[in-house]
């Protein structure tokens, strides 16, 4: 009910703070705003200016608007219900047609440029994370407050997949989710695909997230320097001459510094020595107006020691991204030429010092790609994106346990080489001016060693488009070959991963939904979606297996299906120039196999039954800016026992009282909801810009239950009870941090 | 000022969140019955055989009672007592017992419980052949070696510490893999407070590998509970229709009656 009145509260606050009309005019090619475009409004007869956020005002929706600014195509719009306006840039040629097709590619997608990914949330620990501040989103889910990676419609977040520059990334966060493992700086645009994919994406069945790096040559070069209470960083962007630019980023997290301090202090290891750092270089060359050739590296570590309650854990990551992309015009298209590798290595050791065992993991998982995308404009009304791309993925996973009292266990798993030789096309046909048709098909050919497998996904997308209102039907099959098992409900280092071999077969998703959009009111927004995802090939442990140091074989795995439907509404405004968005997610999946709990089935861990988030950013003055997300979500979903039996093994003294786990997934922790918020205030020092950001996360506090322990409670002269605690992890957190921007 | 107001208000009024601690389960009757019966040679039968405790049900053993509880071999039926007794040797609840010392043959043991005629559960384990104990190695920084040859019918042993430390008795215990190549077999352990010790028994046990996935399923579930980064999963059971182990396992111990701080590096074999 209070949530209720909440909600009320909000879209009260919405509608109270009537103003004039505000219109946004945006580069369509990245997506940025542009400052002093000539706006001439016919119907008022009056002449206005767009601001530095490339905004102006006007009073009425329905105007036509002459726009002129010297770097871009004059162009006459009858404004309807638009709030913002796209202009066409007139020198670059090159880049404008591979952006049509790039626009075509991103049709259905979600897009958010940097400015706008950056300002979408409140950012966690001053530190920019990409997937947190897309959780914002309906279908996004929040499991919990350490959520890292990008879980979408009720999807393991391994079925999501992330290309940096078309190259896929398997690892894009550090841990727990603290932060993206590249600096937003690095970001020209990001575009979100759930459900309906173009068909030149595969090796996901959930969502992809598409992020371009920025090839904007500078006016001048520049440098940021920022200083926070996780990080610290420094970004440059170097002019070289008016056709090269290059950027250099470095970030450092000093966790480590403040644990080592802290323990050398209290002179006991009291707190786990954590520390991350990301470097990247960023280079840009245009060549000509035809062609232009782009190479982006990043280089990131992980690395935590901990040797608490008698456990030694020691544990890194390095992850490296190397992306070339070459544009190039020519007259039967824009072509794209990229290539690229994206490397893994995961190291782990935990030994007990009451015990003489230790476990170790080693892990790499390398995949390298080599692609070429052509897109076309064949006329008005009929656009070809058409896509061949190989894909050689290496790796290996070797777990030991080394004990001196039992026989060594280790799992080795050597993938020495996957080929994935993948084409596929994508036609984009508009048919009349109301309905507009899209589709295509992936084609893979997988092979591992002596076992091979061709995959086909078919994808067809229809559009029905009248005045403010649009319909829309798509279907689309996704297969994916790298399979995840989280180890338990939440992200943890040990969870395994597997590619598709004799005995695993690919997971396949048929993907299935309707999306209404309207403009109403002028300035609002409604989308409404169903959906249902059919999954085939679902991997999970059975009962009693232990994986960690078995074979992935079917004494341990077992693949069954999962049908997960769900409902999404969202509801942008942006009346006063405050964006504000409103959404609801609805979900409900089902897994089952017959080799698990008798082919009953079960829901999945992240799958909340509701969820709502609330997210306004507001520009209070021209130096002070305000960001507050809410999230409120059904509880994640983990095992508790059913019921406990007492217990003696073998020729011992100790009895214990037992758990004993029957159904998995049975009970949904209590509600969890949160409100991050930040503030930013912007002082300019001559040219140079100072920005001081204040963030809190979870401003009030709220304990969100993660776990739920069950303790023997003892009473007088009665005989024991047992409750249920719940466990909380991250309360009120706020962080501070100084940019300045010279 | 009116929208900052507004913006305060929802601040103010979402940081009403309660602090609660315990939280409600909801109840599911799932009951059912739980054995315990690890048999060995030239001892009696016994047995434990509870209901499970619920959540909403207080703490306290609920022991089975007149249920008809037989044990087969192809030789001979052992109905067993339901006479409730703690054993004094290690506190267990035992409600099941045979009337006499029972020494079994090579074969299949059988067990079949009927209870009120609504109930039936059965198992089934295999007689293992005795092990010996045939030395014990005390190394550096507490640790032990048990030596012994592995047996044919079974890759799965458990280790057992006894120390008595003045007044009280610490009991270390551990099941191992220990593979099928070597033939001669060394299990090192660490034991802590192992020279405190005024006086130690080790015990090496045969076990089968249903006793042995028992036990370790047992305690993932117990430490499951605890710790939210273990793996909550089922208990293993070898009972049809309800939940425990029905096991056969052999024992050797050697024991020593004085500390063994002056045994560092020294080997003592079984006499």
């Amino acid at each position: 009910m209070r949530f209720f009145i909440l909600f009320i509260l909000f879209i009260c606050y919405s509608y109270f703070t009537e103003a004039q009309i505000s219109v946004t005019v945006k580069d369509k090619r990245n997506l940025q705003p542009i400052q002093a475009v000539s706006v001439i409004s016919l119907n008022q007869q009056k002449i206005t200016e767009s601001d530095h956020n490339g905004k102006f005002q006007i009073a009425s929706h329905y105007d036509s608007l002459f726009l002129a600014h010297w770097n871009y195509q004059t162009i006459l719009v009858n404004l309807n219900h638009d709030t913002t306006i796209y202009l066409i840039s007139k020198v670059d040629t090159l880049e404008m047609v591979a952006v049509e097709g790039k626009i075509l590619e991103e049709e259905k997608a979600i897009q958010f440029s940097r400015s706008e990914i950056v300002d979408l949330s409140p950012s966690f620990l001053s530190s920019f994370n990409l997937e947190r501040n897309l959780q914002v989103l309906p279908g996004v889910t929040v499991t919990n407050d350490t959520q890292s990676g990008l879980y979408v419609r009720g999807g393991h977040r391994g079925e999501s997949r992330i290309l940096f520059n078309n190259i896929p990334q398997y690892s894009s966060n550090h841990l727990f989710g603290l932060a993206s493992n590249y600096q937003e700086d690095l970001l020209r645009k990001v575009s979100f695909h759930k459900g309906y994919f173009p068909s030149a994406m595969y090796n996901g069945v959930t969502s992809f997230l598409t992020v371009d790096v920025d090839q904007e040559i500078p006016q001048k070069s520049a440098l940021k320097l920022a200083l926070g209470t996780l990080s610290s960083e420094a970004y440059a962007k170097i002019r070289v001459n008016e056709k090269t630019k290059v950027d250099l980023g470095y970030r450092r997290a000093y966790l480590d510094w403040l644990g080592s301090y802290y323990n050398a202090i209290k002179k006991e290891d009291l707190i786990p020595i954590y520390g991350f750092d990301d470097f990247s270089v960023n280079i840009v060359r245009k060549m000509d107006t035809n062609d232009k050739f782009n190479v982006t590296y990043i280089l990131s570590h992980d690395n935590i020691k901990s040797s608490l309650n008698n456990n030694a854990i020691k544990s890194d990551w390095s992850g490296q991204t190397l992306s070339m992309n070459y544009l190039k015009l020519s007259n039967i298209g824009v072509w794209e030429f990229y290539s690229g590798f994206n490397s893994n290595q995961f190291n782990f050791i935990h030994s007990s010092t009451s015990e003489t065992d230790t476990t170790l993991a080693r892990n790499n998982l390398n995949s390298y790609v080599l692609g070429i995308k052509l897109f076309q404009d064949i006329n008005p009304k009929l656009k070809l994106e058409s896509t061949i791309e190989y894909q050689q993925v290496r790796g290996d996973v070797n777990n030991d346990w080394i004990s001196t009292s039992s026989v060594d266990r280790t799992l080795k798993n050597d993938i020495s080489q996957i080929h994935q030789q993948n084409i596929s096309s994508h036609l984009y046909y508009q048919i009349n001016r109301f309905l507009a048709i899209n589709g295509g098909v992936n084609v893979n050919y997988y092979i591992r060693q002596n076992f091979r497998d061709l995959q086909l996904a078919p994808r067809l997308s229809l559009n029905f488009e009248i005045r403010h209102h649009s319909v829309n039907f798509s279907y689309n099959r996704s297969f994916q070959n790298i399979h995840y098992l989280p180890y338990i409900g939440f992200d943890m280092p040990i969870d395994m991963w597997e590619w598709t071999n004799e005995t695993l077969s690919p997971l396949l998703s048929d993907n299935f939904q309707v999306d209404y959009k309207v403009k109403i009111l002028g300035e609002l927004a409604l989308n409404i979606g169903l959906f249902y995802n059919d999954k085939r090939n679902v991997i999970d442990y059975k009962d009693g297996s232990d994986y960690l140091y078995n074979p992935w074989d079917h004494e341990q795995i077992t693949q069954g299906v999962e049908h997960i439907r769900g409902a999404e509404f969202e509801i942008k405004s942006t009346f006063l120039n405050t964006p504000i968005r409103a959404s609801y997610t609805y979900l409900e999946s089902e897994r089952s196999s017959d080799e698990i709990h008798n082919g009953n089935p079960y829901p999945n861990s992240y799958s909340p039954q509701h969820q709502i988030t609330l997210a306004l950013h507001k520009k209070i003055n021209k130096r002070l800016s305000l960001n507050c997300n809410w999230y409120y979500s059904t509880g994640q979903r983990i095992t508790i026992p059913e019921s406990f039996i007492l217990s003696t093994p073998s020729n011992e003294h100790t009895s214990f009282v037992v758990p004993v786990y029957d159904q998995r997934n049975n009970f949904e922790l209590p509600p969890s909801h949160r409100m991050d918020v930040s503030m930013n205030y912007f002082i300019p020092i001559r040219s140079n810009q100072l920005q001081l950001t204040l963030s809190i996360f979870n401003i009030y506090n709220n304990k969100n239950a993660y776990f739920v322990s069950f303790e023997k409670v003892e009473r007088n002269d009665e005989p024991s009870l047992i409750q249920g605690h719940k466990k909380a992890l991250i309360p009120f957190l706020p962080s501070f941090k100084i940019t300045y921007q010279l | 000022m009116k929208q900052m107001l507004l913006i305060s208000i929802l601040l103010v009024f979402m940081g009403c969140s309660y602090d609660e601690e315990i939280i409600d389960i909801p109840i599911k009757e799932k009951r059912f019955l739980a054995i315990e019966a690890y048999l060995t040679n030239n001892r009696k039968i016994e047995m434990t055989v509870i209901h499970n405790i619920l959540l909403t049900d207080e703490l306290v053993l609920k022991p089975v009672w007149y249920a008809d509880v037989n044990i087969m071999t192809n030789k001979k039926d052992y109905p067993l007592l339901n006479l409730p007794y703690t054993r004094s040797s290690d506190q267990r609840f035992i409600n099941y017992v045979s009337a006499k010392e029972v020494m079994f043959d090579k074969g299949e043991i059988t067990l079949s419980i009927n209870y009120k005629d609504s109930l039936f559960l059965t198992s089934e384990t295999t007689v293992l052949s005795p092990i010996k104990l045939d030395s014990i190695y005390f190394g550096s920084d507490q640790r032990v070696g048990f030596y012994f040859e592995r047996g044919e019918d079974s890759d799965y042993y458990k280790t057992l510490a006894y120390l008595y430390v003045r007044d009280s008795v610490l009991v270390f215990s551990k099941t191992h893999y220990v593979g099928k190549e070597l033939k001669r077999v060394e299990i090192n352990e660490k034991i802590e407070r192992l020279i405190e010790a005024d006086s130690s028994s080790f015990i090496l046990s045969k076990i089968s590998k249903d006793h042995y996935l028992y036990e370790q399923s047992v305690r993932n579930a117990y430490l499951a509970n605890i710790e939210p980064t273990v793996k909550a999963d089922t208990i293993y059971s070898n009972i049809e229709n309800g939940k425990g182990i029905f096991t056969f396992f052999a024992n050797d111990t050697i024991s020593i009656n004085y500390s063994v701080k002056d045994l560092k590096n020294q080997t003592v074999t079984h006499k």
